[in-house]
């Protein structure tokens, strides 16, 4: 696999982009603790297909998703299920319900791979987004490596999910082996994928990377790299997120 | 927290129409017109439009802001999905402190918006007299570091 390098797009792309990217690149082929680095790297190549799916189109654009029936344009050997999930979340995340992930859990997925299944898309998401936004063709996915994902679960796990459909860790981890993901209390979204808590960390390195770490989350003021201002920053979030219907 | 910057800043900046696509400037945001058309660009599939408003925003602010603003945006294109994908709710003293903004801005209309369940009047005034205050101490700290 060749590492990811920016530096012959069109524009100057700060060099900690393609440091964070290569090292989620590295991450994405290797065994997780759900599913092996076959099924991650999968799980890319289907985020790649989303967008260009007949199903996804027409359920798109239908009043209701249920609406439509068919089978998805599918890229990988995963399950129908996993690429179900997949696509939803890619293709239209802003009527995604508690009903329609129910109906997820009874086909058989354990909510931990749905956790790392949706970790491993979003990341992947975000990369290509850079690269779609900037121009740059998408990075060459890399060739997955053997071995068995670890069936790690944490301990200290709100198994209600404290109203979030996941279980989640408790808002105070200050001891044992996640005491790292973060300092005193966080936030639901930092929270989201503790069920995973390698999919926290990988989380929070590319946050860093393309937002701001998330030590400074709360400082609001001022501007995080002497680029844009927080409150540039902050416009640019909202607005995307309007658009993908985010309450959050 | 983009109200809570600007409070902190002791300004005061009319947000309406932040999450409307059809709004493409926010007085008192510097460079907001060229922000907004390019997240809006950004979310759409016109490529001409993408290049178009990225050529704008670098000339305006520069190519490593330009480049920033990539990176946010692409960020939450992965924060949003998390969110919904996971039903997170809202955390309370966060959905209080904009509970205004979010109607304002018809926020509380998105599906997603229905994993926040209403907060009780007594959790209310909990958050309202102790936490809220504290929250925004530590907002202030943060901030002034």
């Amino acid at each position: 696999m060749g590492q990811i390098d920016y530096s012959n797009a069109d524009y100057a792309i700060r060099s900690d982009f393609a440091e964070g990217h290569n090292r989620y690149w590295k991450r994405l082929a290797a065994p997780g603790n759900w599913l092996s680095g076959a099924e991650r790297v999968a799980v890319a190549k289907e985020v790649r297909a989303a967008n260009a799916c007949g199903l996804c189109t027409q359920r798109k654009a239908a009043l209701s998703p249920y609406q439509v029936d068919g089978t998805h344009d599918s890229a990988s050997d995963l399950s129908d299920t996993i690429v179900e999930v997949i696509h939803r979340v890619i293709t239209d995340p802003g009527r995604l319900t508690k009903t329609w992930f129910d109906g997820i859990m009874q086909q058989g997925l354990s909510v931990e791979q749905y956790v790392e299944v949706l970790g491993t898309m979003v990341n992947i998401l975000s990369i290509d987004e850079f690269c779609r936004a900037l121009d740059i063709p998408l990075n060459t996915l890399p060739e997955p490596e053997a071995g068995e994902p670890s069936r790690y679960r944490p301990a200290n796990i709100s198994e209600d999910g404290e109203g979030a459909w996941v279980p989640i860790l408790a808002n105070v981890v200050d001891s044992g082996p996640e005491s790292d993901l973060w300092d005193g209390r966080t936030g639901y979204v930092i929270r989201a994928l503790s069920l995973v808590p390698d999919e926290v960390r990988y989380m929070l390195d590319l946050l860093e990377v393309h937002y701001i770490d998330n030590r400074q989350i709360w400082n609001v003021t001022g501007s995080p790299r002497g680029t844009l201002s927080r409150r540039q920053m902050e416009i640019v979030a909202a607005r995307v997120s309007a658009l993908n219907g985010c309450f959050y | 927290m983009l109200r809570e910057g600007i409070e902190l800043d002791g300004d005061s900046i009319d947000l309406n129409g932040l999450t409307d696509p059809a709004c493409t400037k926010i007085e008192g945001i510097p460079h907001s017109e060229a922000l907004l058309r390019f997240a809006n660009a950004f979310m759409g599939d016109d490529k001409k439009a993408l290049q178009e408003t990225r050529e704008i925003l670098a000339k305006e602010m520069g190519v490593e802001a330009m480049v920033d603003a990539v990176g946010v945006a692409s960020n939450f294109q992965r924060m949003d999905r998390i969110a919904d994908g996971t039903g997170i709710p809202s955390d309370e003293p966060i959905a209080l402190m904009q509970e205004d903004l979010a109607k304002m801005l018809g926020t509380d209309q998105y599906i997603s918006a229905g994993n926040t369940k209403p907060i009780s009047w007594l959790k209310r005034m909990l958050l309202k007299i102790i936490v809220i205050p504290q929250l925004k101490k530590v907002i202030k700290e943060k901030s002034n570091q």
